[in-house]
């Protein structure tokens, strides 16, 4: 415990240093400033942004290249709410639940002041629930270094099989693409012995599928794909007065102040259940607040509280999603599967013994995530007026530029050829697969947590001298007690997150 | 467990799932039969094989997985309530689709040949007219600077150079 919150110190030390704190405030000041430029684009999402831009971060220290894809993540998410309160249009999903009231203030003359309470609660929510998340890593980790082998091995199992059942499709599905990307990850070498398999004679995949072009083909060329199915000559064609429109008062938000802090919490409790996610989260936290108010005939008419709910909700999910990452190496979702990317691709492994091994640089990380909220603050602020013009770039100029950003990003990291392919050919797998209703989260976690399955599972064999059932039974019960409950918390976790998906598709069709 | 679908498009009759289904199985099948050719056998260390893992035990664990995961979607199928998203498609937006796929190919076959900053002009004009651009001159604008910007900003302030153009080898910001 001493060691880790000596680390902690450590960490701010890192942070903190005089001769970075400037450079890294600079990183997560443009990563901000990118995230709500991409949010506030309907149709360009933050997971987009994230992936096209990690390839900028394996340039980088560690130190500025992850508070720089944080603040993508910050400012992706808020952003989103910039085209969602002035012209209807969520910029990300997470965005959805703040149509609800956005619009409605806009048509009054309130668009500033309701961009301005979406900032204050995004920040907030934002705030609270990473002061959490610092606190809730210290037990895990513990907990964490405790486990050998076969109790990493089945927790990596646990954490697969709860993704494929709490993602966006049938549950028979996600395990489906989790065995396409077990077999993807299966090519090029083996883990253990560094043995050559299913290669097929091509000499290029004797390295096997690189992690980077799959992500951004996956999730960010499909992505485009989907969006491109219609064309459009612009996004918006309105005229848009925010910079004279009527401010927040301080009154205004402390009336909002106990909806926050209820939307915090659930935000803060969805995060960390692995693949449910901001979207959800915003819906559940429109709903509580809608429930616990005296003028529930108010919502969706243009009500302030409604869009502090959904913007605090879901921006209080960003921290906690990191917990299982750091502490595990499992990514809860297609976010945290990017920034376990960042994190691999900066000399940092999360799993078990990152925390013991680089303890203050994840601290200073953390800590870094806690700073970018102030930041947040000024430069959302700042930066309305200017983000509120942002709808209005047209898709026909933005959609090949992402196309470029794609490319050159696969590129410059390892300047294989081959990669390109990979990120084409990815672009058009999580196309079709999206099409057909597969998630394709399932699939990017499998290909991540494979080769650590494939590990855990070797060391298990060794240590059990060839009895592994006897070895499981009798000497790692902890592993025994997970394997036992995987089937039934996976059961539970998709049973919720089906009835929470459901409640926000019948609310969304109720507002429309 | 039940269906999270969208519309009833194909309860009870062979549908888009089943096929997926099927394909699991299949591949499945072809992945334990490849197994043994396509994984490369460990070295005996002192006539012994080296404890652990056998190579084939994972996947051969996958492919038997795909055939269990491809058994259970046909059985769902009959039941899973899914529009084919793919068949509804319009033709403006398989065209858009199949245009969009061919830009992908075209730049991871050009990029290393041509350079970064021609391959990227050709593509953004193109691509940009093809979506509807018209204001012909933002659009010359966006797809001559933005690739020239961007390739120096990565050249000059990361260090990283992306292919270079093969005309004028001694321009390098070009």
């Amino acid at each position: 415990m001493e060691v880790l919150f000596g680390a902690m110190i450590e960490g701010a030390g890192i942070l903190f240093n005089p001769e970075t704190l400037f450079i890294t405030i600079l990183y997560m000041t443009g990563g901000l400033l990118l995230g709500m430029f991409v949010g506030a684009l309907p149709g360009l999402t933050t997971l987009t942004a994230m992936a096209i831009l990690l390839p900028i971060v394996f340039f980088l220290p560690p130190i500025f290249g992850i508070p720089f894809l944080l603040g993508i993540y910050k400012g992706g998410i808020y952003g989103g709410s910039i085209p969602a309160i002035l012209v209807s249009m969520p910029g990300t999903g997470a965005a959805v639940a703040t149509t609800f009231d956005g619009p409605a203030l806009t048509r009054k003359g309130k668009g500033r002041k309701a961009l301005e309470v979406a900032l204050f609660s995004s920040v907030a929510g934002d705030f609270t629930s990473d002061i959490f998340t610092i606190f809730a890593i210290v037990p895990i980790a513990l907990i964490a270094l405790k486990i050998g082998p076969p109790e990493l091995g089945a927790v990596l199992f646990l954490s697969l099989i709860v993704i494929s059942a709490t993602g966006s499709g049938a549950f028979v599905k996600g395990l489906l693409v989790m065995v396409l990307g077990l077999f993807i990850a299966m090519i090029g070498q083996d883990p253990i012995g560094a043995l050559s398999r299913f290669t097929f004679g091509v000499f290029e995949l004797r390295s096997g599928i690189s992690l980077l072009p799959m992500l951004i083909g996956l999730f960010a060329l499909s992505e485009l794909l989907l969006n491109i199915e219609k064309k459009a000559s612009a996004y918006i064609d309105a005229k848009l007065k925010v910079r004279e429109g009527e401010r927040l008062t301080w009154a205004e938000f402390r009336s909002c102040g106990r909806t926050i802090m209820r939307s915090t919490v659930i935000g803060t409790s969805i995060g960390i259940i692995p693949g449910v996610g901001q979207v959800v989260a915003a819906f559940v936290g429109y709903a509580a607040a809608k429930n616990a108010s005296k003028h529930p005939e108010k919502f969706g008419k243009g009500e302030l509280e409604g869009v502090a709910a959904a913007e605090a909700a879901n921006n209080a999910v960003n921290g906690p999603t990191l917990v299982p990452m750091l502490t595990f190496g499992i990514p809860g979702d297609n976010i945290t599967a990017i920034l376990l990317g960042a994190f691999i691709a900066v000399g940092m492994r999360p799993g078990p013994q990152l925390m013991a091994e680089q303890g203050p640089q994840v601290f200073a990380i953390l800590l870094a995530m806690v700073l970018a909220n102030v930041l947040f603050l000024v430069v959302g602020y700042l930066s309305i007026p200017a983000f509120a013009r942002v709808v209005r770039i047209p898709k026909s100029l933005l959609m090949p530029l992402t196309i470029m950003f794609a490319f050159a990003g696969v590129f410059a990291v390892r300047n294989n050829p081959t990669d390109l392919y990979v990120l084409a050919f990815f672009g058009g797998v999580g196309y079709v697969l999206r099409k057909f209703h597969f998630d394709v989260a399932p699939l990017a976690m499998a290909f991540i947590l494979g080769p650590e399955i494939e590990r855990a599972l070797s060391q298990t064999l060794s240590l059990s001298k060839g009895d592994i059932f006897g070895y499981i039974m009798f000497e790692r019960p902890i592993t025994v007690v997970i394997l036992v409950l995987t089937p039934v918390i996976a059961w539970y976790l998709w049973r919720r997150s089906t009835k929470l998906r459901r409640e926000s598709l019948g609310m969304a069709n109720q507002e429309e | 467990m039940s269906d999270t679908g969208d519309q009833p498009a194909s309860r009870g009759a062979i549908n888009f799932n089943t096929v997926f289904g099927i394909i699991g199985i299949v591949v499945g099948i072809a992945l334990f039969i490849i197994t043994p050719d396509q994984v490369e056998r460990p070295r005996l260390l002192f006539g012994q094989k080296p404890s652990g893992l056998d190579p084939d035990f994972f996947p051969r664990l996958v492919a038997i997985l795909f055939v269990i995961t491809g058994g259970w979607l046909i059985w769902r199928a009959r039941v899973l309530v899914e529009e084919n998203r793919i068949r509804n498609l319009d033709s403006e937006a398989i065209v858009n689709v199949i245009v969009t796929l061919l830009g992908f190919l075209i730049m991871a076959l050009v990029m290393p040949w041509l350079g970064f900053v021609i391959s990227s002009i050709i593509l953004l004009a193109v691509l940009s007219t093809f979506y509807g651009n018209r204001n012909l001159l933002a659009g010359a604008a966006v797809s001559i600077g933005v690739p020239l910007i961007f390739y120096n900003i990565l050249r000059v302030w990361l260090q990283v150079v992306l292919p270079q153009n093969p005309f004028f080898p001694n321009i390098l910001w070009f």
